[in-house]
Order: structure tokens, then C-alpha cells, then sequence
């Protein structure tokens, strides 16, 4: 039932509510959990080549968690 | 139809006010939608990165507004747009994305934010607008709020789900603003609006 229901939601949108999730826990391991689903949703975003636009500084996570793959398919620098 | 009722909206005849029609006041919501074309997101990350770095000064608040977006408000009484914003302190500006992507809050400040709805404008972006209309006593209730706010905000700023109260848009939901019709068309067509299903403002964990 609630996979049926986040799969009608836009892949945009997902990023923005693990974002979310990601900021109500200051549990590590919750938060490593949240990244790992973060990053396979910017591939699936990538792959689409339909992803138009960047995410608002509140639809993404802080720049340490952020995958790779983010930086470079938006070409903006990557952090340290 | 035979007489203008609460803020103008029409009554039925047969149901007539027993007190003079009151004179609504106006609240008027002001909002853009972030510009992130290629060009302005590689001068703004590029700006925090070299911040970062120790490279550059980083880019101006009103940039990064431009960048996110935002919303504030005006009343009747004059055309100053308030907005809510983080105070960062001594913080650069990366620093503060940085902690309000993690959950952190900075102190909430309330500023007038006028020149950046003028930026917007100038820069190619649509500033959306709506009125909120208030009887006169709701009204001085609202000011009174945004006055005390004007002063010294009671509220902490965040992302959502962080533990900040609130941002820019819910914080007039605190100060008591109605933003919703109440059609449930519009609510339901808030995408994702069940999706999280349970929302948090502040630092009640």
C-alpha cells in the first residue's frame, strides 16, 4: 500500500521528503540509510533525462551526504 | 441577494445582518519560485564554493533567494514585504546552508524584504501575489503579532522537518494567516501532501 502510493509520487518530490526524513533523525545509521536511498533516487533521476530542474537547498541533504553523481550531472562544484 | 455581508460576501435574503457590514482589511502574500537555470546556479554554488574555500567573499542573501525562492507578506497599511529569515550570526552563508540541511535552526528574524521581491522582478522571475482579506479586528490582531514579531521573533528558522519552526512560508501560518481556500481540490492537489505523514515544527523530539 505505501509503496503503491510513494510510487505515484514524482522522483522530484521523493528527493525533497528524504530530505525531510533525513533532517528528523540525528541517528547516523538512519541517516547513512536515508543517503543510500537519496543517491539511487538522483540515478534513477539521471537516467530518466528528465530531471530539468535542481532541487531548492531544501530538497537536498547536507554537501558531505550528497552523492557524486549530483554535483556533476547539475556541473556545480563539488565539495572537498 | 439583498446585502453585503462579512468582508462583502453576498447573504441571502432572508438572512440579514443584525450589525454594519464591516470594512475589511487586506493582507497581501507575496511569492517567487527560485530561478535555477544553468548560469545563475553555476555563479551561486560556484560563489558558496569559493567561500567555502577561503577563495572569495560567497554570494550575496538576496542571490540565494533568488536561487530557493521566497515568500513574505504586506499589509494595507503600507508596501513594506516582511519576510522571515535565519539569523546567521557570524556564520558564512555555505555554513548556514550546511546546518539547515542537517536540522539545525538559527534564530528567526523578521526583515523588510522588499528589495529582494524587486530583485526577483528585475531578474525575469514571476512574483505571484494573493490577498487575504481580515475583519477589522482579526485584522488588529494580525498586526499586533507582526508588530511583536517585527520586534523580536518568537520563532526558530529551519528546513522542514528540521528543528527549526518554521521558514519563510509557515511562518504565517503561525502568525495565524489563512493560506488555503478551504476547496478540498486545491488541498488534495498539493502534491505529496500525505506523502510525509507526519510533519514536525521545532524541537519537540
Amino acid at each position: 500500500m505505501r509503496r503503491s502510493r510513494q510510487s505515484k509520487i514524482p522522483l522530484e518530490t521523493q528527493l525533497g521528503l528524504l530530505a525531510m526524513r533525513f533532517r528528523s533523525t540525528r541517528d547516523e545509521s538512519e541517516r547513512d540509510k536515508v543517503a543510500v536511498q537519496y543517491a539511487h533516487m538522483v540515478d534513477r533521476l539521471i537516467a530518466s533525462g528528465k530531471w530539468k530542474e535542481m532541487p531548492a537547498f531544501e530538497d537536498m541533504l547536507p554537501d558531505e551526504w550528497m552523492p557524486k553523481a549530483f554535483f556533476k550531472f547539475w556541473s556545480i562544484p563539488a565539495p572537498p | 441577494m439583498a446585502f453585503a455581508g462579512r468582508c462583502g460576501i453576498p447573504i441571502p435574503r432572508g438572512y440579514a445582518p443584525m450589525n454594519v457590514v464591516p470594512i475589511c482589511r487586506i493582507i497581501t502574500i507575496h511569492t517567487f519560485r527560485g530561478d535555477r537555470t544553468t548560469a545563475f546556479r553555476q555563479r551561486l554554488f560556484g560563489a558558496l564554493n569559493d567561500e567555502r574555500n577561503r577563495r572569495g567573499p560567497g554570494p550575496s542573501l538576496t542571490d540565494c533567494r533568488l536561487f530557493a525562492g521566497h515568500t513574505g507578506l504586506s499589509t494595507d497599511t503600507d508596501r513594506v514585504i516582511y519576510g522571515f529569515n535565519p539569523s546567521r550570526g557570524a556564520d558564512p552563508i555555505w555554513q548556514m546552508m550546511q546546518r539547515l540541511r542537517s536540522g539545525g535552526a538559527y534564530p528567526g528574524v523578521v526583515r523588510d524584504d522588499t528589495a529582494v521581491f524587486m530583485a526577483a522582478q528585475q531578474h525575469g522571475l514571476t512574483v505571484l501575489r494573493f490577498d487575504i482579506a481580515l475583519s477589522p479586528s482579526s485584522f488588529q490582531i494580525f498586526r499586533r503579532r507582526l508588530a511583536a514579531e517585527r520586534r523580536h521573533s518568537k520563532y526558530s528558522y529551519g528546513f522542514p522537518d528540521g528543528d527549526g519552526d518554521c521558514n519563510c512560508t509557515t511562518w504565517m501560518e503561525r502568525l495565524g494567516l489563512p493560506l488555503l481556500t478551504g476547496r478540498m481540490d486545491e488541498f488534495i492537489a498539493i502534491t505529496s501532501v500525505a506523502a510525509q505523514a507526519r510533519r514536525r515544527f521545532g524541537l519537540c523530539v
